[in-house]
């Protein structure tokens, strides 16, 4: 799997103020890839960068290995994106809209009613735009950055704004895209639950500077340990138990259950004792993740969970 | 290929304006302003005609209000010679123009006693020697049988001859010897091309109105301003008494050789009513096309900061220049359309007014110094296309405040502000230029907007032909240079703007 996107010490500066100071990352062909940071953590200066809406100050940045400096229209003929709000001609229907960009991107008109029908826009594509709902606006930004096949899509907090069915359908249209199309998904977002239910690597940006990035499975392993949830039963002796056990945290006691930070490998291994203990498991939840530490730890606190 | 690409940004920018109601919305309000413009000059001809009453009224009346001024003092010369006068030229129905009217006049002028400018004006040397008023009163009696003849024999070669006597004599007097000889040459001008002159006093009587002058006395007229024409090169400076400079002594021989060439091929000039005059004035509709492209080319590229589209636009696989250049030859296109539309407009209207008579008349004209025989139709879409320069220029720089300021209001303001502001500037400095000319003004950009200054007009063909400009040294190619400048700096300075700057 070669890399589709990729960024080599990026910076830019805004007058004096740095906004992204050596920002390196690298998106992987078919994967999607969750660029996660709190608000004016410097996403959107970065997508604009790989976009070319913004030029670097410094390093380099290339879309399937053409430098979007030097080549960029042969870089631009491999991506797409919608920046901040999906902003199209209000007076030109749905449908003109897309025909506008198609022709800019030189895509055949049948591609058109494909992608409509991908995001299920069939009805109201001859309605303006200025007509459409967030939500509706918002799919067809999808659909107008799919339609000249690109090999990385590039989507800044695409469910910004939606109700929870609309969130879920830009989630399942994205694993969609990467998984039966092989397309690269590049997505911002300052809501950690939503990265890790759809993304494949995650990146982790704030003031400007990259603090991790890694594949989800790798974040949640290493590193610091989640809060889970357990309804024990009897209390009393599986507190005692845990006060003996060196690597597990108490964070808060309940009136039927246990808070506890604790890593992720070494849950079973707990959860062999509690029962070697005949200490019985009654409920097991997820309070925190380890990303969701690492993310709390990085962006200073602040309620990540709501 | 790169052709291919530019076709579908151009087809894209096409989509987003012509979709726009109020694209066609300020079409349309152009075209109506065209429309009424017309109706309005027409109607205003039409009741100017209808109200002047003819020579032989205005005669009658005259000489009524003479019997009543007389009734009152019977010893007023001035009412006895008018009524003699104009009863003489009733009876042998002389109409104003008639070179006789002048006849007649000095006639009864010197029968009366009455001789203005014909006698030597230094009444010293009369009264120094008595023996001059005998001389002078046989040469009164001489002139006056010789005026006498005229009439009866109403021999307009005759009247001529007497007038290049009366020069070569000294009978009538010439501020010098080279304007005597522009006086003679003119004269002669009348013999060699057989031109039946017309009275230089037909004013005097007649007071406007229902003839056409400028039909039926083209040729009068024409030897009329080159005589004025060439005394202004012997003077070396213009009727105003301003130094003339070499552009304006090259545009006065043009204008010499052209009225030359009218005569020579007869070439009458086109009338303000006919339908090549009508159609020509239509071109003032030009100002309400640089307004149509101001407010366009200012909303071009600010409209797509301030919805934010110009991120949809620039992340498509095209160089930031090629986008550039697509909304500027939508711009050209748009003002291509609306051209064609108000000369369109103006083409039918007038036609329907005039019948498109004397639709192929041919004419010469003085352009860009040299001396062309064409029809005047095609002359008119060149007068078009010229005056267009001006409004494109405007169009450029609202395009460049559209991309500096990203703000269409502002934009447009700006733009129509400078426009505006700078005519009334100009028309002030051209009104003092006479006296003074401030250095380096020419250079500016609203000193070269009055492209219709330089450029002859169904009016200017009678008329000493003189530019109307801040600084008498410019020309048309001079103002259509500066134009090509400013336009080409407007236009690379949005482009390099576009193509630079980061959309935060």
């Amino acid at each position: 799997m070669g890399d589709v996107l990729v960024l080599e010490n990026v910076y830019k500066s805004f007058g004096r103020r740095p906004i992204i100071s050596d920002v390196s990352l690298s998106v992987k062909e078919g994967e999607v890839f969750g660029f996660l940071g709190p608000n004016g953590a410097g996403k959107t200066t970065t997508i604009k960068l790989v976009l070319g809406l913004l030029s670097a100050d410094r390093g380099h940045i290339s879309v399937l290995g053409h430098d979007i400096e030097k080549d960029f229209e042969k870089a631009m003929r491999n991506i797409s994106g919608i920046v901040e709000n999906p902003d199209m001609y209000g007076h030109l229907s749905g449908y003109d809209n897309l025909l506008i960009h198609a022709r800019a991107c030189g895509a055949r008109k049948e591609r058109i009613d494909e992608v409509v029908q991908m995001v299920g826009m069939q009805m109201r594509i001859r309605d303006k735009f200025k007509s459409y709902s967030l939500g509706m606006k918002q799919r067809l930004g999808v659909a107008q950055a799919l339609l000249h096949n690109p090999k990385i899509m590039i989507l800044d907090e695409p469910t910004n704004g939606l109700d929870p069915a609309g969130i879920k359908e830009v989630r399942d249209l994205l694993r969609f895209l990467a998984e039966t199309h092989g397309m690269s998904v590049f997505v911002s977002s300052h809501i950690l639950q939503e990265m890790q239910q759809m993304c494949d690597t995650v990146c982790i940006i704030n003031n400007g500077i990259i603090v991790k990035q890694g594949s989800v499975d790798e974040l949640t392993k290493g590193g610091s340990a989640g809060i889970y949830r357990y309804k024990l039963k009897p209390m009393e002796k599986a507190v005692d138990l845990i006060k003996e056990n060196a690597d597990v945290r108490i964070v808060n006691i309940g009136l039927d259950y246990i808070d506890m930070r604790i890593n992720e490998d070494e849950i079973e291994m707990f959860n062999r004792k509690l029962f070697e203990n005949n200490i019985v498991i009654t409920g097991l939840g997820t309070i925190e993740t380890s990303l969701e530490q690492s993310y709390m730890e990085i962006t200073g606190g602040g309620n990540v969970i709501g | 290929m790169s052709l291919v690409k530019h076709g579908a940004l151009l087809k894209n920018e096409r989509l987003k304006l012509y979709k726009k109601p109020s694209t066609w919305v300020l079409m349309g309000v152009i075209v109506l302003m065209t429309l009424l413009n017309l109706l309005f000059t027409r109607i205003f001809i039409r009741s100017y005609e209808s109200f002047s009453p003819t020579w032989q009224d205005q005669y009658s009346s005259q000489m009524e209000n003479m019997a009543r001024e007389l009734k009152s003092n019977p010893d007023d010369t001035y009412s006895k010679q008018s009524l003699e006068t104009l009863k003489y030229l009733l009876e042998n129905e002389i109409e104003p123009t008639d070179w006789r009217t002048d006849v007649a006049i000095e006639y009864y002028n010197i029968k009366y006693g009455i001789i203005e400018s014909k006698i030597p004006s230094e009444p010293n040397q009369q009264t120094q020697n008595p023996t001059d008023i005998e001389e002078l009163d046989e040469k009164t009696k001489n002139r006056l049988e010789k005026l006498d003849n005229l009439l009866k024999n109403s021999d307009w070669k005759a009247f001529i001859n007497l007038k290049i006597d009366d020069l070569k004599s000294g009978y009538s007097q010439s501020a010098n010897e080279q304007e005597k000889q522009v006086d003679i040459e003119m004269y002669e001008l009348y013999l060699e091309r057989n031109i039946v002159p017309v009275a230089q006093n037909a004013n005097y009587y007649y007071h406007g109105g229902g003839i056409d002058f400028d039909n039926i006395t083209w040729k009068n007229r024409q030897v009329q301003s080159m005589r004025e024409n060439k005394l202004n090169l012997v003077r070396g400076e213009t009727t105003s008494g301003v130094l003339l400079t070499h552009a304006q002594r090259k545009n006065i021989e043009n204008e010499i050789a052209a009225s030359l060439k009218r005569l020579s091929t007869n070439t009458p000039p086109i009338t303000y009513d006919s339908f090549l005059g009508m159609l020509e004035g239509t071109s003032t509709s030009l100002s309400l096309l640089s307004i149509l492209l101001i407010v366009y080319a200012g909303n071009i590229f600010a409209t797509e900061y301030g919805s934010g589209t110009i991120k949809l636009l620039l992340i498509t696989p095209h160089r930031r220049k090629r986008i550039f250049w697509s909304k500027v030859l939508l711009m050209l296109e748009l003002t291509a359309i609306a051209l064609a539309l108000i000369f369109a407009l103006a083409f039918l209207i007038s036609g329907a007014f005039t019948g498109f008579k004397g639709i192929a008349s041919m004419q010469v004209l003085s352009l860009f110094g040299r001396i062309v025989h064409m029809p005047y139709l095609m002359y008119i879409v060149i007068r078009f296309l010229l005056m267009l320069l001006p409004v494109i220029a405007y169009g450029a720089l609202a395009m460049m405040m559209s991309v500096v300021t990203r703000k269409s209001a502002v934009a447009i303001a700006v733009t129509m502000l400078i426009m505006f502001g700078s005519n009334i500037l100009m028309t002030i400095l051209i009104a003092l230029s006479g006296r003074m000319v401030v250095p380096g003004i020419k250079f500016l950009l609203f000193a070269n907007t009055q492209i219709e200054n330089y450029l002859p007009s169904a009016q200017s063909v009678f008329n000493i032909n003189m530019p109307n400009t801040v600084d008498a040294t410019m020309t048309l190619g001079f103002s259509i240079a500066m134009l090509a400048v400013y336009t080409a700096c407007f236009l690379w300075i949005a482009r390099d703007s576009f193509c630079r700057r980061d959309v935060k």
